[in-house]
């Protein structure tokens, strides 16, 4: 059998190179990768643009990537900004600044301090939102925790427990947040939110639907299913409640 | 159509499954995409399957859950099966297939050593064909060799081998994604089966061993 080797790949002015096989793939300046690529790591501390696929063991991205394809690794933290046209396949996924994705995203731990844009389907075993968010299509994950900070949409909602509440304002950098993003008036909208355990506050849905349900103040649904337990604070309005 | 398609609600109370497994099974690829069907209903939107391949499909998977992890059981369950061969000694000790059926299949492909697991369905169906008596060697023969030939088509999934026999005169037909099919009165269905459920029965039968 012939092995390739790998060499590493650092850009640090400007450059426009075509993609391969490679161990680092480091962009300072300003890099375009204009083919599908593998790698061990692709850090992006500049800005970068790439035309193809990307499949690396980990990415992480300081300044601005966008990826014109679909991205497949292990780990990924975003700290600036991420734009990706196709599917994101990743086992952790950190998002401290701003992902927008025009595909699907799988991913088994799934944490957004920041804002996050996904125009597909979400799924993860852990999804955490403590930023923004927005998916137009539906959110699968075994347990959901979303911490309001600011408007946010999810189109639909599956899974064993899901939480969405206002984030406290207990500490110090919570209090910062709150001050900028005014969590005041920071509100959740679906149309369906489906799981075994629920907790909603400062929600507007047009269905929920559970076995344990709690809805917290602020929300306003219209209708409620639930099988074994229903608690409603008297903040929020329900047009219809069913018990199955 | 409408007495064939269960509603969400229906099947978690009738399978006591919860909706974070009915979820989890979706994101493992345990249940396909377009088996979730949106319907409106006087309630508003609202998911129905299939009632019959579903409810099989879980129990199956209730079953099988305790001693496998739910990523062996995807791939049990999935119709592509690239990386799996199996010696014909092998074959011949876990019973698989009568020797006879072996023998016959050998006669045809004599190169082969190793089987693929498409090929083991092919055999599988030579076996299932010859054992019931409907058919004599060279109509079996004139199946497997057209199987064969459409390996890639079968691959995809929902395929379906039906074998017709009008006055003597044997044809195969391989057809996808079907529904039913209706055949003239001197014409006799001698041989009709889904691959797929084939191909996932011998897969349990393989890994129970």
């Amino acid at each position: 059998m012939k092995t390739e080797t790998k060499y590493p790949l650092k850009i640090n002015g400007s450059m426009t190179v075509p993609g391969g096989a490679f161990t680092e793939v480091h962009i300072n300046g300003s890099g375009k990768i204009t083919s599908d690529f593998c790698c061990d790591s692709y850090h992006v501390n500049g800005q970068s643009h790439v035309i193809g696929n990307i499949t690396a063991e980990e990415v992480t991205v300081n300044g601005k990537a966008d990826v014109q394809g679909n991205l497949t690794t292990k780990e990924i933290v975003i700290n600036g900004k991420a734009d990706v046209t196709g599917n994101i396949q990743a086992s952790d996924i950190q998002i401290h600044g701003n992902l927008n994705i025009e595909g699907n995203v799988a991913a088994d731990d799934f944490v957004s301090k920041g804002k996050t844009t996904i125009e597909g389907n979400c799924e993860a075993e852990d999804f955490t939102s403590k930023g923004i968010i927005h998916i137009s299509k539906m959110l699968n994950a075994d347990s959901i925790e979303i911490k309001l900070n600011a408007d946010s949409y999810i189109k639909e909602i599956g899974g064993e427990e899901i939480k969405i509440r206002r984030e406290s304002m207990a500490n110090g950098l919570g209090k910062l947040i709150s001050f900028l993003a005014n969590p005041k008036s920071s509100t959740f909208t679906s149309d369906l939110i489906e799981g075994d355990e629920i907790y909603v506050e400062f929600t507007t849905a047009e269905i929920v639907r559970g076995n344990e349900v709690q809805i917290g103040p602020g929300c306003t649904i219209r209708r409620v299913e639930y099988r074994d337990e229903l608690t409603v604070d008297p903040s929020s309005t329900i047009k219809e409640t069913i018990q199955n | 159509m409408n007495d064939e398609l269960i509603s969400k609600k229906d099947l978690l109370e009738l399978t006591g499954i919860s909706y974070g497994q009915l979820y989890r099974w979706k994101r493992k690829n345990l249940i396909p995409e377009e088996w979730f069907v949106r319907k409106s209903t006087f309630t508003g939107q609202e998911t129905f399957f299939p009632r019959e391949q579903m409810l099989s499909r879980i129990k199956k998977i209730q079953n099988m859950k305790d001693d496998l992890s739910l990523d062996d059981i995807a791939d049990l369950l999935s119709p592509d099966q690239t990386s799996f061969s199996i010696s014909k000694e092998e074959i011949l000790k876990q019973e698989i297939v009568s020797k006879y059926s072996l023998v016959q299949y050998a006669a045809i492909f004599p190169e082969r050593e190793e089987l693929s697991f498409y090929e083991l369905i092919y055999l599988h169906v030579l076996d299932s064909l010859l054992v019931s008596g409907d058919i004599h060697v060279d109509e079996g023969r004139m199946a497997i060799e057209f199987l064969r030939e459409h390996t890639q088509l079968i691959k995809q999934g929902k395929s379906r081998l039906i074998l017709l026999r009008k006055m003597g005169v044997s044809s195969c037909l391989l057809l996808t994604n079907t529904e039913s099919v209706y055949a003239d009165k001197k014409t006799n269905i001698v041989f009709d089966a889904a691959l797929d459920s084939l191909a996932e029965a011998l897969k349990i039968k393989i890994q129970g061993k």
